[in-house]
């Protein structure tokens, strides 16, 4: 027979105190880091801007009222408006067919939205280079198919920073719109093209307005994204289409102008601390993460 | 804010702890949630070795208050005291009380003998004693072939047993169980509750324990304090609660009960009467606020005769309506003459001619049997 | 009543959409084979000479194995960092939840180039106070890398410790184990996967960091993504195309490996 219960007492655990000091003693580690290596340089940044090369807000002036400047930042935006209505419906049309399609287009569909999101960035914009280039695939194919006589002029201008920053943003536009879609009601568009509803209308009618907080969820995401993007404006704009990304890079290594990229910089959080303040405004953001 | 039926359980759960220092003692415990108040000013002595149960429907703060009493969640008001000590703010892990969660919440990862022994790991207990009480701990409850096991190979009974023996291995002053039965069929269930109070008998440790299943309730307990809307609506034995319910809410929530709405009452000489539907009913005297009122009586302390009885006190007409054969029991439904419906609950083999649907019948019942309740609110 | 599916307009779109996202990467391919030293496509004959000279050249060499050796640095201080906090979030619930997490994701938000400016700052800054981890060495571009993968990492161990039940933690807690012992031995083994997972991101990142690596390296610290940017940015030195393919090829081989693995297990 087993030994009674009540034999041996074995009394409270000696190191049990403290879950909440070790709690904060785990939590405090990273802030601490960031703080010292993230924060504190920021504040340093935001100094630059109102101390360099002359103490007063010069640089923000200049950000403010200076026609280079002005048509760097007008460029930005331009392209990174582009840039997201293209991500976007690409990206809607794939996520269309990876959230409904049978189990080939799903893989496919997936194949095609996950391979390119883990390519570096670097390796993409290197790929569009050949395919673009006056001397590349599309231009020397167009040529042996007497398509064009003269090639076309893809890199090295707004063209191809388009191109290489879509392809970029392409795979972060899915996501949330990947969200929204798998958690509709399919029964609803079954009911709508069992009341007599075509295709085409079901599509347009029903199944986009559902969809609408994963599309603009996207489109902010990948706006913002695009905002601060530097690599493939460089790689593919050649130099002479620059963003404000490569600007800011330019004013630090080539005409030392430390103060000009930090007040770039303080300007560009703001702009992006709004942008997402309207985007959590508007939407949960919780529900595109998911 | 107390009402009248709650202040009276306390004064009655004080009573029965004499003027000791209780072992535990909740005070006003109060939890909001927001608006919710999922705990309306608790007040309970748990006695030290006993096997009080928290029983209520579903949402009435059952889980909530042994979160409290197991330090998991802080209380919005009230304190708690063991042994006469403060320990409204201690953290659990200083509490040293064993808890057996719904769902059990073992670890998935380590086996059987693991799992159980994790308690005495934390105190750090070296392996050789650890074995020993472990390995006895698992012989107790049944489990000593499963040691190596996973506890994903466990069926949900088993993992039950773990649940206890790893909650018990440390000998904690208290266990603390929320609905540990719930999840298992029924013939399990009744073999877990015989060995809940086996295991309870045998440890001398207090038991606190959750249910909504009121047979569950009155089979396990030395006590039962009855929850509902997050208050405390009556504490005592079973046999009290059940027998002597306080109010509408326990005598309902305990099982069936018929209620006469009956008006008029006068006392005399220790009874009081009343009437229903004309007739005069008559209960034991009772404090009530002066009006109208309900006399209670649970199905199966009616008789039913063909004829009036001599010299009954409490004797109703009615018919039968449906008879349903219960094995031991028959279940029926009869109707008095103005048509309120009666349960009545009878040993199988009772007069056969009387329980067939149709059959004009006379009901009756000592006024011991039965009791006045108060009108609601 | 069957499911909904897309009609044949919509299948054709994608289609072409899908194409566009993988032709850059098909495009590198014969790229690669060209034997010519600049960049042109090869007419007829191939060669490997491109992927010879990654192979054999030192400088790649050096290039990949810095990389490598920041990847797994970087990653596991990222890691680290992230599953304590994480952790102790979990643990602790406190009211500046939303706030705190709303810091460390910080570097994920902010615009790439703003961070780093913010870095190369830094980087300076620690140039002078401590030449050996600051601009252009092997500890400036570790550090660097922990504040801009270490956002990612949070996400991933956030998860993983969501999909937990807190019951688990509360047995432990209840049975006495103090925050260490039920982090070790209960937690922890049961958020496994999370953590290789965040693991495996964190280095991913890493080994593909460009932005804010031209900040703050220049000719010390030059890590294989940085070497790729030296050969594309002058004259475009098709041994890029050959270590691209490469690349794709791993990132190709484990991407459908998941896939296939993932399709044939249901
Ligand atoms: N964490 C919480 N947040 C908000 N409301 C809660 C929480 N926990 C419990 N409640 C509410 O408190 C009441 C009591 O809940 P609970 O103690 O779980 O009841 P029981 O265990 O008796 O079913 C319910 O109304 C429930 O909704
Ligand atoms: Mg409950």
């Amino acid at each position: 027979m087993p030994a009674p219960l009540n034999a041996a007492t074995v009394g409270p655990a000696p190191r049990a105190r403290g879950w909440r000091t070790g709690g904060w003693v785990l939590i405090a580690l990273l802030p601490l880091f960031l703080c010292a290596a993230y924060l504190v340089p920021f504040l340093g940044v935001a100094n630059w801007s109102i101390t360099l090369p002359e103490p007063g807000l010069g640089q923000y002036a200049r950000v403010a009222t200076d026609p280079g400047v002005h048509s760097v930042i007008w460029r930005t935006l331009r392209i990174c408006a582009l840039v997201t209505l293209l991500a976007v419906i690409l990206a809607y049309l794939l996520t269309y067919v990876w959230i409904h399609g049978n189990r080939p287009m799903r893989i496919l569909a997936e194949i095609c939205i996950i391979v390119p999101f883990w390519i570096s960035v670097l390796s993409r914009a290197f790929g569009w280079l050949v395919v673009l280039y006056n001397r590349g695939i599309l231009n020397t194919w167009a040529q042996d198919l007497g398509i064009l006589s003269e090639p076309l002029t893809l890199v090295r201008n707004d063209v191809g920073v388009v191109i290489g920053m879509v392809h970029f943003l392409v795979p972060f536009a899915v996501f949330p719109i990947a969200s929204v879609m798998r958690g509709l009601d399919t029964r609803v568009l079954m009911a709508a093209r069992g009341m007599g509803a075509g295709r085409l209308r079901t599509f347009w009618e029903v199944f986009v307005p559902m969809t609408m907080p994963g599309i603009f969820g996207s489109a902010v995401i990948v706006f913002v994204f695009s905002l601060g993007f530097f690599v493939t404006p460089a790689l593919l704009g050649g130099g002479r289409s620059i963003m404000i990304a490569e600007y800011v890079y330019v004013q630090i290594f080539q005409a030392s102008n430390w103060g000009l990229a930090a007040a770039l910089s303080v300007t560009m959080i703001v702009i992006v601390s709004l942008l997402l303040l309207a985007l959590m405004r508007l939407t949960r953001v919780e529900k595109l993460v998911r | 804010m107390h009402d009248d039926t709650s202040g009276g359980s306390d004064a009655r759960a004080r009573g029965m702890m004499a003027e000791a220092t209780p072992f535990l003692r909740a005070s006003g415990i109060e939890k909001h949630y927001g608006q919710t108040r999922a705990l309306d000013g608790i007040s309970l002595d748990i006695a030290n070795g006993e096997f009080l149960t928290l029983l209520g429907p579903s949402g009435s703060g059952k889980t909530t208050f042994l979160m409290i009493l197991s330090g998991f969640v802080s209380a919005s008001a009230g304190s708690l005291h063991e042994l006469g000590t403060d320990i409204t703010r201690r953290p659990p892990e200083a509490r040293d009380y064993g808890m057996v969660f719904q769902g059990y919440a073992l670890f998935p990862h380590m086996s059987v003998e693991d799992n159980v022994a994790f308690p005495l790991r934390v105190r750090g207990m070296e392996r050789g004693t650890r074995r020993t009480l472990v390995h006895d701990m698992l012989a107790r409850v049944g489990l000593a072939a499963h040691a190596r096991k996973k506890v994903s190979q466990l069926s949900g009974g088993q993992q039950q047993r773990v649940a206890l023996a790893r909650a018990l291995v440390f000998r904690p002053r208290v266990l603390l169980l929320d609905e540990p039965l719930s999840a298992l069929d029924k013939n399990l269930r009744e073999q877990m509750q015989a060995e809940l109070r086996s295991l309870q008998r045998d440890s001398d440790t207090t038991f606190v324990f959750v249910t909504h299943d009121q047979a569950e309730a009155l089979h396990l307990s030395n006590r039962i304090a009855i929850f509902d809307q997050g208050r405390l609506q009556q504490v005592g034995s079973p046999e009290d609660v059940y027998e002597r319910p306080e109010n509408r809410f326990v005598a309902e929530f305990l099982g069936q009960i018929n209620l006469f709405p009956v008006s008029g009452l006068r006392a005399e000489a220790g009874r009081m009467t009343g009437a229903f539907e004309g007739t005069a009913l008559v209960a034991p005297e009772r404090a009530l606020a002066p009006g109208a009122a309900h006399l209670a009586v649970r199905p199966e302390n009616l008789r039913i005769t063909a004829a009036r009885p001599e010299g009954a006190v409490n004797a109703l007409q009615a018919s039968v309506e449906e008879a349903v054969y219960g094995g031991a029991r028959i279940n029926l439904v009869l109707r008095t003459a103005s048509g309120t419906p009666v349960l009545c609950d009878l040993p199988a083999g009772s007069d056969a001619g009387l329980v067939t649907p149709g059959s004009p019948v006379w009901l009756s019942w000592e006024p011991e049997k039965c009791l006045l309740l108060p009108q609601d609110a | 009543m069957g499911t909904y599916r897309p009609g044949p307009v919509a299948i054709l779109l994608a289609v072409l959409a899908g194409l566009f996202l993988l032709a850059p990467m098909l495009a590198v391919i014969p790229m690669s084979f060209t034997p010519f030293r600049y960049l042109k496509m090869p007419e007829g004959e191939l060669s490997l000479r491109h992927y010879r000279t990654i192979w054999e050249n030192a400088d790649w060499h050096a290039s990949i194995w810095l990389s490598v050796r920041v990847g797994l640095v970087a990653s596991s201080i990222a890691t680290f960092l992230a599953t304590a906090f994480s952790l102790g979030m979990w643990y602790v619930q406190p009211r500046l939840k939303a706030l705190l997490i709303g810091f460390v994701m910080l570097p994920m938000i902010v615009p790439p180039v703003v961070s780093a400016v913010i870095l190369y700052f830094f980087m300076s800054w620690l140039a002078k106070a401590a030449p050996a981890i600051g601009y252009d060495t092997f500890w400036g571009v570790v550090i660097s890398h922990v504040v801009m993968v270490v956002p990612f990492a949070v996400v991933v161990v956030m998860v993983a410790l969501s999909q937990i039940d807190r019951r688990i933690e509360m047995a432990a807690r209840g049975m006495g184990a103090s925050i260490w012992q039920a982090s070790a031995w209960v937690i922890l083994p049961n958020i496994g996967f999370g953590l290789v997972a965040a693991w495996v991101m964190a280095f991913v990142l890493s080994w593909e960091e460009i932005a804010v690596t031209l900040f703050i390296t220049s000719i010390n610290a030059i890590t294989l993504p940085r070497r790729i940017w030296m050969g594309l940015r002058d004259n475009v030195d098709p041994a890029v195309a050959a270590i691209s393919v490469i690349l794709i090829v791993i990132t190709l081989a484990v991407v459908l490996g998941r896939i296939l693995w993932r399709e044939t297990r249901k």
